[in-house]
Formats: C-alpha cells, structure tokens, sequence
C-alpha cells in the first residue's frame, strides 16, 4: 500500500501542462461514459459482495489546488455558461442557472472554501446530488463552479491523510494532493441556507 | 392480493370526494335551511336524499360508522320533516356537528386522527333525540332508543325502522359495484359532464406547453436567420453582378483566343462555372425566399396554437372561488352564534375564477379577517340598536374579475376602526414615537395594523378590534403578487380590498435590462412604464425624483437596490455623463410610488415561474425564477420587496418642494396614423412618455385632414391602413406644397425589401418594421428625422 490511489483512466497523461481543450473535453466525455456506465450497473441488482473501501472521485482544479468529490455522487457535468446572478445573495452564491430545463444553484466553490484569491478560470458546472431526508425530493441537487476538471482516480477512503481534517468540507488527502471533499455535508449544511427576508 | 387492495383503495378515494361533495352541499343547504332561504320542504326532500345516497355508498365501502351516522341523520330529517314548525337552532347545530363528525370519521380512515368514540356517540344520540322529538330520552342507552338493530355493528341497514319518508329504498348488496349504490335521482352536474384529473397532470401539460413556447421562440429566431442569409444571398449577388463586367472581358479573351487551345479550353470553363454559378445562385435565393415566405406563416400559427393551448390548460386549473367561499357561510354562522352576534353574510361573485393553489392560500387569510369581523369589526346588538343600526350586522364578501387580477372584497357595517386608538396602539408598542403617529393621516394611520408587531399589541385588539395577524396576511398576499388594503369608515365600517394574480404558475413580467443581465418584474402591481430625459430627474430636498404626469415620484436605480455593481446605469447616485434618457416602471402600493431605474425595458410577456433551488430558500427582492426564450434563467423580482428596500434606501414620499427643471423646450408634434387601436394606444404612450405632443388619425385621410387643421413636426404612419394606405399618405404629403418637407416614417408589418422599396419611393424618411419594434427602435428612428 504504497498510494492510496492508482489512476483509473490510462488516458490520463502525468504532467500538469499537458492539459488542454482536447484532453478536458475527452475527459469530459469519459466521465459521461462512467456516469452511463454506472447507470447501467444501477439499473442491474448489486452484486454479492462490494470492492473494498476504494471509491472513484472526480478531481478537479480550483485554482492551485486539487479537489475531488466522489463519482456517485455526481450526475452531470456541465459548461460554465448563461449563469445568472442572484442578487441580494452571499459571494458563494454565484447564481442560477438552466439545467435541461430544471433552475439549479451555482456555489461558487473556491469562495466558498476561501480560497477566492486563488486566480482560476471557473470552466465547468458540476451537478450533485446528495440524499435530503427532509426536503419533499428526498434529494438535494445543486451545483457548483470548478476550474477545470482533471482526471478520474480510484480513492481508498481508509488511507486518507487527515493531517487537513481540520479545514472545514475535507474528508482527507489522497495522493498527497488530492482534497476529498465531503459534499454530503457541505451541501446539508443549513449555514448555506439563503432565507432572509427585507425587514 | 395486492390488486384487490389496489381496487379497494381506488373505491375509497372514489367515496372520499363523493362524501366530501355530499357533506359541502348538506352544509350549504342546511344553512338556506336555517335562513329560510327557500321552501323548506324542498330543501328537506334533497337534504334527506342526500343522506340516503351517502349511506348508500358508504354501505357499499363498508364504513359502519359512517352509515349509522348517516342513518341517524336522516332520521333527524325525517322527523324534521314531519313536523310542522321550523327546526330550532339546537336542531341545526346537531345536525352539523354530524355533518362535521362524518367528514372526521373520513379523515379517520385516511390515518389522520381517529374519532373518539364518545363523539361519535354523541352525536349519534345527538340526532336521535332530535328525531325523537324528545330530549329526555338521551339519557339511558341512546343507541337503542329506536328500538332497532341497525345500530349494532352487525347491521347492515336491512332492519332500518319505518320512518316517514317515502322515496323507494334499494338494499344491493355490498359486494356489487359502487356505482349502483347512488340511488341519487338528483344528477350532481345536470349541465356539464365532468371528469376529474389530477392536478399534477395539468401541471405537467403547463410545462409541456411552456416548453412548446420555448420551441415557437427557437424556432421564430430560426426565421430571423433565414433573414439574414437572404441578406447575405443579396449581397452575394450584387457581388457577383459586378464580376460580369470582369467576365465580359473573359468572353472576349476567349474570342480571340486559338480555337482548341488549352486557354481556350480553360477559359471556356472558367466562364461556364459563372454562368451556371449565376444561375444556381439565383436559384438559391429564390428558394430562401420562399422557404421564410412559407416559414412565416406556420410560425404565426404555431403561435397562435400554443398560446391557446396554454390558455386553456390554465382555464382548466381554474376553480370558482366558491369552493373556499362556501365553508365560510357556516364558519361565520357558528362564530356568531358563539358571540352572540346577530351576523348576515353575503356572498357574491361566487362564480369567479382563480388558480387552484392561489385559492388554498388565500383560504386562511380570508378566514382571519372574516374571524376578525365577526370578532371586532361587528358590534353585539344592544350596541348596534343604540347606534341606530340594524341589529343584524352584514359582512359582504365578494370576488370579481377585473383585467388580469382578481379583486376580492370584505366589506362590514360594523364599527370600523379608529384612527386614534391605532395611533396610540402604535406608540404603545414602540413602533412610532407620538410625534411621528401625529404627524400620519387617518389613512396612513389605519394601514398601520399591517405592519409586523402590531398584531401582538393585545390592548388593540381588545379596543379597536382589527390587527390580529393582518401583518401576516399581508406577507401572505405579498408572497402570492397580491396586495390587500383598507378603508375604515369609523361607525359605519371596514372595507378590505385584496387583489390578486388570476393564476400562479404564471404571471406577465416585464423583462428590465441591467447591463446584461435581465430581471423579470412582475406588472401585478405596476403602475406604468416610461422612457424619460435625464433633466426629468429632480431633487427634492436631496432626494431623487422623476417627473410622472406633472407629479414628482420618488426614484432608485434598480441596480442599487439590488446590490449589483455601481457601474450600471443610475447606481447609487446621478445618472453617468452623457446618458440622456432613462427607463423606468412604476410599482405602486397604496399611497406609495416608486420609480425604478433601470438601463432598458425590453418587452412585457408571460413568464412561467420556478422556484429558486437549494441552498436559496428566501432571497430578498426575488420571488422565484424562469426560463426565458433564450434558455437563460431571470430572476422574477418581488414587487413588494422592491417597494420595501426602496422606502429603506431612499424615504418616504417626496415631500411638495419646487422642482428644478431644466429650461422648458418646445415640445415636437407627432400625427400618428394607424388603423389598430392597439398600436395607435402603444404608439401614444411610447411618444408622449418621450416628451411628444401626440394627435392621432385612423387611416391616411382623416391624417390628411388632421395635418390641415394643425401642423406637426413628422408624421409615424402604419402602411397597411383602409382607405388611404401610408404609402399613397406619403405620395399626397411630398405632392403637396405646404408639408413637402414633412419627416414621414412607416411603420409596418410587412418586412419585405420590395415593400421598403416602395415606402422610400414613396418619399418616406425612414421605415421602421414591426417585428423589430421596440420603443428605443420608434424613439431613436423618431429623433434622426425631426
């Protein structure tokens, strides 16, 4: 065990620079074969016994760092386009805007974590989906503002560095780079709840 | 076995809405009863068929208990029948409670709270000793008091004693088909055939037919770009009619080139491809041209197909208000009864419509003003009489349909409210300081109960009655666009005004532009929109003002107020250097006005609305949002939020103070010529908002005549008009000797260049077409030419 993560994807080249339209939008593509793909296995009755604790997260850039949120968790990627400002909102609120029809939230991530200082330019939409108890959906769907989406990885979940366990999000380090961050408990938290009211 | 269940389940809901049905016309009918509205014996006969037919159904579906209930009900009726005085008030209010008791041994079966049991005795016993005739035989074993076994739970009804109705009486058996348990002779609709649909069908029609609007704009803007490549095409073929000079002298390189040379042979094909390229192009065109000919019209009915479809899937979701207004009669009859008020209440406009949702939520804050009526508003009778009143106190609740709202009012003949008790009420609560409270009118005094924290000041309510949680049903209608106001006439009453949206799920918005992000505004409450010169601006005692028909109204930039950045237009404090004009609307509530500034108003259309997603619960200033044509989101603005944040940012109303104008400029006359009312109106309101002195014509000679009789300074013309049209109105005008000179534009909905070609030849300045027209559009073209 001497990675906590191995790379999933053998398309996905090592070095940083490399990165361009080409490659994002290849992997972008990918990601939408990974979600059919899982759409298909969830659509079949699950299997006996389930893999160890290792998890597939989506990386993604926002400004220097790397950050990722787990695959089943995601539901679609989308180009960061025709957002709408909320007015009277807080800075994490970056605005709304039309998801095949349905009106989705934008949060501005790196604001969110503080890291807005960070120069980045947000180029993609991800949609998330976490389960929501108490709203009559049963699931909270919103979504949230990236730099640009990196590479699949395969995360043990058990190995995670939790030396960054104190930033507010962060489920743990992978890979010594990678920030996991804890979307279920980002996206319930009530803090983020917008309900005001002019006086 | 699932099914059964399944079936057994649907059964029920079948019998919930029948039972609900039954129980609402029961109560209706039992207070025309107890008003002596009508013959009694017939309103008797139809209240004890209905019963019958209740404890059919519910036999059917194995409800003891609602049958036995519904049993002893018609035995009360029956024996209210026989007698020969009319029933008296303990008689009605068992009657009632057991209309009320079966709609909760209902509510039981559904798993909402069950029935005690000693209510549902009671009331039984209730019933029966008013069958009976005799109070004091409730004492012992009430259930057996008729001497039959109907009561007990084996019975089914077969052993039902002898009473003094006469209607035939069928016993099918409870395994047989609901259906032939109704041996209701009384069709429910002898007019209309109904059926029942869920709403969350309807719902998703609207936003199947939201979606067809989406596909008409796509699909319109597909036009335009047909348009443009025709333009292209021409441009492409002027292009090309200048190469013929270049293949002119090809033509004669090839005369006398060798016959059979290689250049002879190039250049017979060079010059074959032109001429074949010529020909195919204008062939091309010729085929655009017709495609956006037969394109145009299938859009216009493609249109006028979805506008109506939506039209009528959102008449389908209307309900009369009726069924919220109904229950009240009885609530208002229990309640006064309760006070020992004698209380009459008129219901009117029972037949009008409104959105299903928009209904619920208007049911609680009218049951709380009607309760404060009855309450506070309506004094006890000795009072009354003193007063020299009536004893009998009148509330009048009524709805109409008046333009795109609906108007409900509550009007009483009871004490109203005073002024000076709210005052003090105010002061007390430490909403005001005494001086402040001296200085409000009555009126601005009254509308002081819907302010948060009023309604808790126990001593108001108590004194002046009123303001038990007004301030929550004004939040209420806020939340829904509407708006509710008061007029107080101490002593002789209190008059509510509520108005409302027709429906919910959409609503007409005005599309303001700021930079280049579009806001939807809600024209619910919206006065007027306008155009004005920046030296319209004034300040008063250092607060903004415009200029709207001679009087002052307070103004704020939009963009302020909703936070956005201070380099859109107006934002926070004097209009940027070198922008003359400015947009605005007008929203108005009550006594209060507010102009909005804005960068552009862009159109007035209908908006489908949609809820702001998670983690946005409430934002202040925005109601909800929406999908425009375009696929990008808006935000629908909230009126009333607007009004708020604005009396927040700038204060209250201006105070009469001399406003500084600029020197007053001569104002330019403008003759407008068209045979559409509508487009006459629209065109009058854009120019007179701009500034202009307006005279109007219906068709090119009454525009002849109104030129001799006054001159003006350009006249706007439609094309298509009866009579005399703007082209042969151009030709007259550049004939004639005196208005040679007269700036002329056409405006038309005929787009074609051979149609402009026509206009210009006819000597019109300028052209302006209607699919492109937009006030900017008029206004810009109107101030080349004058």
């Amino acid at each position: 065990m001497a990675s906590a993560a191995t790379h999933r994807s053998s398309r996905a080249p090592r070095g940083e620079a490399a990165w361009g339209q080409e490659e994002e939008a290849r992997l972008a593509s990918s990601i939408q074969e990974i979600l059919e793909e899982r759409a298909r296995l969830l659509a079949e009755p699950p299997p006996a016994e389930v893999a160890g604790a290792t998890q597939p997260v989506l990386c993604f850039r926002l400004g220097e760092e790397v950050h990722a949120v787990a695959l089943h968790l995601l539901r679609s990627v989308e180009r960061a386009q025709f957002i709408s400002p909320v007015p009277c909102t807080p800075p994490f609120v970056a605005g709304a805007m039309n998801v095949r029809g349905e009106i989705l939230t934008v949060i501005d991530l790196a604001r969110l974590l503080g890291l807005e200082r960070t120069a980045g330019v947000r180029q993609h939409v991800l949609v998330v989906e976490v389960a929501a108890a108490d709203l009559p959906a049963g699931v909270l769907r919103t979504s949230v503002l990236v730099d640009e989406l990196v590479e699949v990885l395969d995360v043990d979940l058990e190995q995670l560095d939790h030396s960054l366990s104190g930033r507010e999000y962060v489920q743990g380090v992978a890979q010594g780079k990678v920030v996991v961050l804890d979307f279920e408990r980002l996206l319930l938290d009530k803090r983020l709840e917008v309900d005001e009211e002019v006086e | 076995m699932a099914t059964v269940d399944e079936q057994l389940r649907q059964l029920l809901e079948t019998f919930s809405q029948e039972l609900s049905e039954r129980v609402r016309s029961m109560t209706a009918q039992l207070l025309r009863l107890e008003r002596q509205d009508g013959d009694r014996d017939e309103i008797l006969e139809s209240l004890f068929r209905e019963a019958h037919s209740l404890k059919g159904a519910a036999r059917a579906v194995h409800l003891d208990r609602i049958e036995q209930l519904t049993h002893a009900l018609e035995e009360a009726l029956a024996e209210a029948r026989r007698r020969a005085q009319h029933p008296d008030g303990r008689w009605f209010d068992r009657a009632y409670a057991a209309l009320d008791t079966i709609g909760a041994l209902m509510a039981e079966t559904r798993g909402e709270r069950a029935v005690p049991d000693e209510q549902y005795q009671a009331t039984v016993q209730g019933l029966l000793s008013a069958a009976t005739g005799d109070e004091l035989r409730v004492t012992g074993d009430g259930l057996r008091l008729s001497g039959d076994a109907y009561l007990s739970t084996g019975g089914r009804g077969d052993g039902r004693p002898d009473s003094a109705h006469s209607s035939p009486i069928t016993h099918p058996s409870p395994r047989s088909s609901p259906a032939t348990h109704h041996p209701s002779p009384v069709p429910r609709h002898p007019s209309q055939e109904t059926i029942r649909v869920a709403v969350s069908k309807l719902d998703a029609l609207l936003a199947q037919v939201a979606q067809l609007n989406v596909t008409k704009i796509r699909v319109e803007q597909r036009l335009q770009e047909l348009r443009r490549l025709r333009a292209e095409i021409a441009n492409w073929r002027r292009e090309w009619r200048e190469m013929r000079a270049l293949g002119g002298k090809l033509e004669r390189r090839r005369r006398t080139a060798p016959p059979g040379s290689e250049a002879a042979r190039q250049l017979d094909q060079i010059l074959g491809m032109l001429r074949s390229s010529e020909a195919r192009l204008v062939s091309v065109d010729q085929q655009v041209e017709l495609l956006a000919r037969r394109l145009a019209p299938d859009i216009n009915q493609l249109g006028t197909i979805s506008r109506d479809l939506e039209e009528e899937i959102k008449n389908a979701r209307l309900l009369p208000v009726a069924t919220i207004f109904a229950p009240f009669d009885r609530m208002v009859r229990d309640l006064a009864r309760d006070k020992h008020k004698e209380i009459r209440l008129a219901l009117e406009g029972n037949e009008t419509e409104l959105d299903r949702k928009l209904l619920e939520s208007i049911r609680d804050p009218l049951m709380h003003m009607l309760r404060n009526a009855v309450d506070h508003g309506i004094e006890p009778p000795d009072q009354r009489v003193a007063a020299g009143k009536p004893r009998s106190g009148s509330i009048r609740l009524s709805a109409e349909q008046r333009g795109g709202v609906v108007v409900i009012e509550m009007e009483d003949d009871g004490a109203g409210i005073d002024p000076d008790k709210v005052r003090a009420a105010a002061v007390a609560k430490g909403l005001l300081s005494a001086e402040q409270a001296g200085q409000l009118g009555d009126r601005q005094a009254v509308e002081l109960i819907f302010r948060p924290g009023f309604s808790t000041a126990q001593a108001v309510s108590n004194t002046s009655g009123r303001g038990v949680g007004l301030d929550v049903v004004r939040q209420r209608l806020d939340g829904l666009n509407g708006t509710v106001d008061v007029v107080s006439r101490p002593g002789r009453g209190t008059h509510f005004i509520v108005t409302l949206p027709l429906t919910l799920a959409t609503m007409r918005a005005v599309l303001a532009q700021l930079g280049e992000e579009l806001y939807a505004v809600p024209t619910v409450i919206m006065e007027r929109t306008g155009r004005a010169r920046s030296d319209h601006l004034l300040s008063v005692e250092g607060r903004r003002a415009i200029l709207v028909e001679g009087h002052p109204v307070p103004v704020v930039a939009l963009a302020s107020i909703l936070e956005r950045p201070a380099a859109m237009v107006g934002a926070p404090g004097i209009l940027p250097g070198g922008v003359d004009r400015v947009s605005y609307f007008v929203l108005r509530h009550g006594e209060r006005r507010v102009a909005f500034l804005v960068d552009r108003l862009v159109d007035e259309q209908e908006i489908v609305v949609k809820a702001l997603a998670p983690p946005l619960v409430r934002v202040r200033n925005v109601a909800g949002a929406t999908i425009l044509g375009s696929g990008v989101v808006a935000m629908i603005l909230n009126p009333a939020d607007l009004l708020k944040s604005a009396g927040r940012s700038a204060a209250s109303p201006a105070a009469p103070a001399a406003p500084r104008r600029a020197a007053e400029v001569p104002r330019k006359r403008i003759l407008v010529a068209d045979d559409s009312v509508t487009t006459r109106t629209l065109e009058k309101n854009i120019l007179e908002a701009a500034g202009y002195v307006v005279r109007l014509a219906r068709d090119g000679e009454e525009a002849l005549a109104a030129l001799a009789e006054e001159p003006v300074d350009a006249v706007l013309s439609d094309v298509d008009m009866p009579r005399m049209n703007g082209h042969e109105l151009t030709r007259r005008i550049r004939a004639s000797e005196a208005w040679r000179h007269l700036p002329v534009v056409l405006v038309t909905s005929l787009g074609s260049d051979d149609d402009r070609r026509r206009g210009m030849e006819a000597g019109a300045d300028a052209y302006i077409v209607k699919s492109a027209f937009d006030q900017d559009n008029l206004l810009d073209t109107l101030r080349r030419v004058v």
